[in-house]
């Protein structure tokens, strides 16, 4: 007999849910004051260059302790996390992801107070719509 | 020293914000790729990289196979004083990847 | 392909100028400013009005041939109730999809979908800008829009006989909310959709008016001709320029990873250069891959102990022991090219902020993230101007060399345009082609010839592999596996197998992808159980397809049409075969007759399809016609062969393709439209024709062919 693989190949908006509810421990997030720059628009999704800016005064009592990027169809939600440290000026980084199909992704903020920020953009992946279907 | 890239200045003045690259040469195989007679190739990624300076942690990720071959990031730092700013990445099948740069200040 | 010489010749002429107001007028499909031409109002951003009545309908998706360009203008045309004599069409403008959200959706053209997938917002569309503009001329006359009717681009109030034309009001119309809830006709009351108007492509295309991205000409601009490493996934080591530099008319030689380039004031120049120039490959190990290495690589598909399950219905193992009578068979088809008439081209220029490419894409979308990401220059400052391709067939979406060559040479010559042409041999020998493919069956039929058990085990490339990774579950691609997995015969007893194998030969969607091959592969075999059964192969089917309605209305229409079970003159023998694919149901029947056992002549080839809904029945029928031909000419003639590494054929010489002595004496196309449903009509035609034309001819010869192309089994076309 086959054996089938285990671990489903692709996220869904569901386990997309459980990690944000993991990362979060159930605090609200709030959207806004967070900028996630993506191009609308990607080839294949193999280099997506992601931008994150936190509007956030980077002082003791309001600064980034970390960002997160998240995606909605990616076999691993949470795709890399961030963590700034204390006295980092500014809180603005960037990386180059993978998006495995079309889908939402989200860049979340968490705070000094253990509250968080996000925002979300969607990206079309071309090539992921050329293959017929 | 040529599996990475660093891009900061190396001067700079104090209290200045300065813009830090950094980038590590790595396969960063995903798990979910297949082989060509359909098999999957098993994971291989760089799973943590940390940046300090004077002492002080300034960057650290924690990366996923989500992350794209040769993991790059870009952050800031305050330039405070003269001395190292040390890079180390460390992939999950334990090898450790560095690199030092040298921040004079002032 | 002849090349327009270096002096302007009646091809020549501005691109850009052309697009300033004339631009429809020439028959190309740019877009017009047209918030700033003469006072014309959008209305949704799928329609623009203009004062004159003129209607102008934005398409997304592209025009390859198969005449979406028009039918897709018809969805909008139906709801809106313009006059069809006003109606113009023009590709939505990619920068502007980007910079507007992508508010066009889609523009990936393939996979048979352009309609079916748009037909429902087109649809809506129209129907909101009617509303709109009826709910403008209401307030103007200060009624109720319920006592207005709109025809033929009039609004009209019943009770005082007032009308206005929607050129009038559009202005108004254009600053209203557009509705988000609006009731769309019911089929039978359709008037533009299921009727054949004038295409908009066509008669350009016959008179030689029509540009292609290979015309492009700009003031200043130069040629490039490409060489890519001929064994795929190779690396270029070096090119010594020095030889063709001082060669007339080379301004430079251009190297980048896996190809390089000779720049020339004039294409031919350029490659006559590129063929003087001495350059060295790595081959990156795949040297010694040859058509025969392949073959033996997908047999250990066929003989591995385990590969993964595709499907499973009942028990084959228990099954076929208690069968009265076994065959077994293996089947095999080759690699394919697409071999688009026009070879691959862009068009790129090149500055520091902003960047403009030309080319005959399939998906402006991927060619503007292509562009963007090969450049960096961000996608809301790069244009591309989509042209009407020279034939797509699926080579020009997902593939996106041409504009990443054109984009890299344009970056060394920042502020000249730079053409990308290459030659029919690079074409020829860097396709993305339909992948290679061997399957074994086995099948059991009990003491009445009744067919019990199915086995099917495939050795198959994998294309979704290389594009879409992630559909990939279980070392099984989802568009291999079809006709196999979804076959719609109630076999009680089946077993799909999937092993894929893939090589280094890169893979691409060629016009119908797998209903090119698993169709002949499993609609020959059923054949072989009528022939084992002494069962007539139309009756064979159609209990085996009681449940599935609409397999066996397009296998009746078939039948019916094409006289099967009626006698035929002597000499003259049919095959009948069905596969439905991309949402729609074919069926096909072919006469011929074969001389000396080897000459085939076809007479007649009849098509049944049941699309669900039509909008354009001539259409139809020319993607049926265009389907016999596709069909005619992969069966006979078309195989790409791989030595040493890399493709060994170079041009139509030693890749032959059907050609109008060809072609069948009779097409006839049966349309059978059940309604209810939206089906595709680019691909579905081939996958029944195919294996109905092999199936003819075993009926004639007693031959079963179970490798393409026939030309290997001495056949040719009278």
């Amino acid at each position: 007999m086959w054996l089938l693989a285990v671990r489903p190949a692709s996220a869904t908006p569901e386990s997309l849910a459980e990690t944000l509810r993991a990362v979060t421990g159930g605090r609200p997030v709030t959207e806004g004051g967070v900028t996630l720059e993506l191009p609308r628009i990607a080839d294949n999704g193999n280099v997506v260059p992601a931008t994150v800016k936190v509007a956030s005064a980077q002082t003791p009592e309001d600064h980034v302790r970390v960002i997160r990027i998240l995606s909605e169809q990616n076999p691993v939600p949470l795709v890399v996390e961030m963590f700034l440290g204390p006295d980092v000026p500014k809180a603005e980084v960037a990386t180059r992801i993978r998006l495995a199909k079309t889908q939402r992704v989200i860049a979340l903020a968490e705070m000094q107070d253990g509250s968080f920020r996000s925002a979300t953009m969607q990206v079309e992946v071309t090539i992921s719509a050329c293959g017929d279907d | 020293m040529t599996d990475t890239v660093i891009r900061m200045p190396a001067k700079a003045a104090p209290g200045e914000v300065i813009l830090v690259r950094a980038m590590v040469r790595h396969i960063m195989e995903s798990g979910f790729r297949h082989d060509n007679v359909g098999k999957l190739i098993p994971r291989h990624i760089v799973e943590s990289f940390v940046c300090t300076y004077a002492g002080r942690e300034v960057f650290r990720a924690k990366l996923s196979s989500g992350v794209t071959v040769n993991p790059f990031f870009q952050f800031h730092l305050r330039a405070v004083e003269t001395g190292d700013v040390t890079f180390r990445w460390v992939d999950d099948r334990g090898r450790v990847y560095e690199a030092v740069s040298r921040l004079k200040v002032g | 392909m002849t090349e327009p010489l270096a002096q302007p010749s009646r091809r020549d002429f501005l691109v850009r100028s052309a697009a300033v107001g004339g631009g429809l007028a020439l028959g190309v499909p740019f877009v017009i400013d047209t918030q700033a031409a003469g006072g014309a109002s959008e209305l949704t951003h799928w329609i623009v009005i203009q004062p004159d009545n003129t209607v102008v309908i934005r398409i997304a998706r592209s025009e390859l041939g198969q005449g979406s360009f028009t039918g897709l203008a018809q969805l909008v045309a139906e709801e809106l109730e313009c006059d069809w004599s006003d109606v113009r069409a023009e590709y939505a403008d990619v920068n502007a999809h980007v910079k507007r959200n992508r508010v066009w959706g889609a523009m990936s053209t393939g996979g048979s979908r352009s309609i079916r997938e748009s037909q429902e917002y087109l649809r809506q569309a129209g129907a909101a800008a009617r509303q709109m503009l009826v709910t403008a001329a209401a307030r103007k006359w200060g009624v109720p829009p319920e006592e207005c009717t709109v025809a033929l681009g009039m609004i009209a109030h019943t009770p005082t006989g007032r009308t206005t034309r929607f050129g009038d009001v559009a202005a108004d119309a254009a600053k209203l909310d557009v509705p988000k809830d609006v009731k769309l006709k019911d089929p039978s009351q359709w008037r533009v959709i299921g009727t054949s108007p004038k295409r908009f492509d066509i008669p350009d295309k016959t008179t030689g008016k029509q540009i292609y991205a290979a015309d492009v000409r700009l003031p200043g601009m130069l040629h490039a001709s490409v060489a890519q490493c001929p064994v795929f996934g190779g690396k270029l080591k070096s090119a010594d320029e020095s030889k063709v530099l001082g060669m007339r008319g080379v301004k430079k030689v251009f190297r980048g990873d896996d190809y390089v380039a000779v720049v020339a004031d004039n294409w031919w120049r350029a490659h006559q250069a590129l063929k003087a120039l001495p350059v060295e490959w790595d081959d990156g190990g795949n040297g010694k891959v040859s058509s025969e290495s392949i073959k033996a690589f997908l047999r250990t598909g066929i003989d591995a102990p385990e590969v993964p399950v595709a499907r499973k219905d009942g028990d084959f193992a228990s099954a076929i022991a208690s069968a009265a009578k076994v065959l077994d068979s293996e089947y095999y088809a080759p690699y394919l090219n697409h071999a688009t008439m026009e070879p691959q081209t862009a068009t790129a220029l090149y500055t520091d902020d902003s960047l403009e490419v030309w080319c005959g894409t399939q998906n402006g979308e991927a060619t503007i993230a292509t562009a963007s990401e090969t450049s960096g220059i961000p996608l809301d400052k790069v244009t591309v101007h989509k042209m009407h391709a020279g034939g797509g067939f699926g080579r020009r979406g997902p593939h996106q060399e041409y504009t990443k060559h054109a984009v890299q040479i344009a970056m060394s010559l920042p502020g000249t345009p730079v053409r990308v042409q290459w030659s029919r041999e690079e074409d020829m020998q860097q396709g993305r082609y339909r992948p290679v493919a061997l399957v074994r069956q086995r099948a059991g039929l009990d003491r009445d010839g009744n067919w019990l058990a199915w086995h099917a085990r495939q050795a198959d490339q994998s294309i979704f592999i290389t594009v879409r990774p992630g559909d990939v579950k279980n070392g099984i691609d989802p568009v291999g596996v079809r006709v196999f997995n979804d076959s719609p015969y109630a076999v009680p007893h089946f077993t799909n197998e999937y092993a894929m194998r893939n090589t280094h030969v890169p893979p691409g969607f060629w016009r119908a992808v797998a209903h090119t091959h698993n169709p002949v592969f499993r609609e020959c075999f059923i054949d072989e159980l009528c022939v084992a059964a002494g069962k007539d192969p139309y009756q064979f089917r159609r209990p085996l397809l009681a449940k599935k309605t609409k397999d066996l209305g397009v296998l009746d229409a078939v039948a019916k049409v094409a006289g099967w079970g009626q006698p035929l003159p002597k000499g003259v023998f049919r095959g009948i075969a069905l596969s439905d694919s991309y949402g729609s149901y074919t069926a096909a029947v072919v006469e011929l007759s074969v001389k000396d056992g080897t000459v085939i002549d076809v007479h007649r080839v009849v098509v049944a399809i049941d699309p669900g809904h039509i909008v354009h029945p001539d259409a139809v029928k020319a993607q049926i016609e265009s389907g016999v031909v596709w069909a005619l000419s992969m069966v006979m003639y078309e195989e790409i062969t791989i030595k040493d590494g890399r493709v060994e054929q170079t041009n139509f010489t030693d890749y032959p393709v059907a050609r109008l002595a060809d072609i069948p004496q009779k097409v006839e196309s049966v349309l059978v439209p059940s309604g209810g449903f939206w089906g595709g009509v680019g691909e579905p035609p081939i996958a029944a024709v195919t294996p109905a034309l092999c199936n003819a001819i075993f009926a004639a010869t007693g031959k079963r062919i179970r490798s393409l192309p026939l030309k290997h089994h001495g056949f040719s076309f009278a």
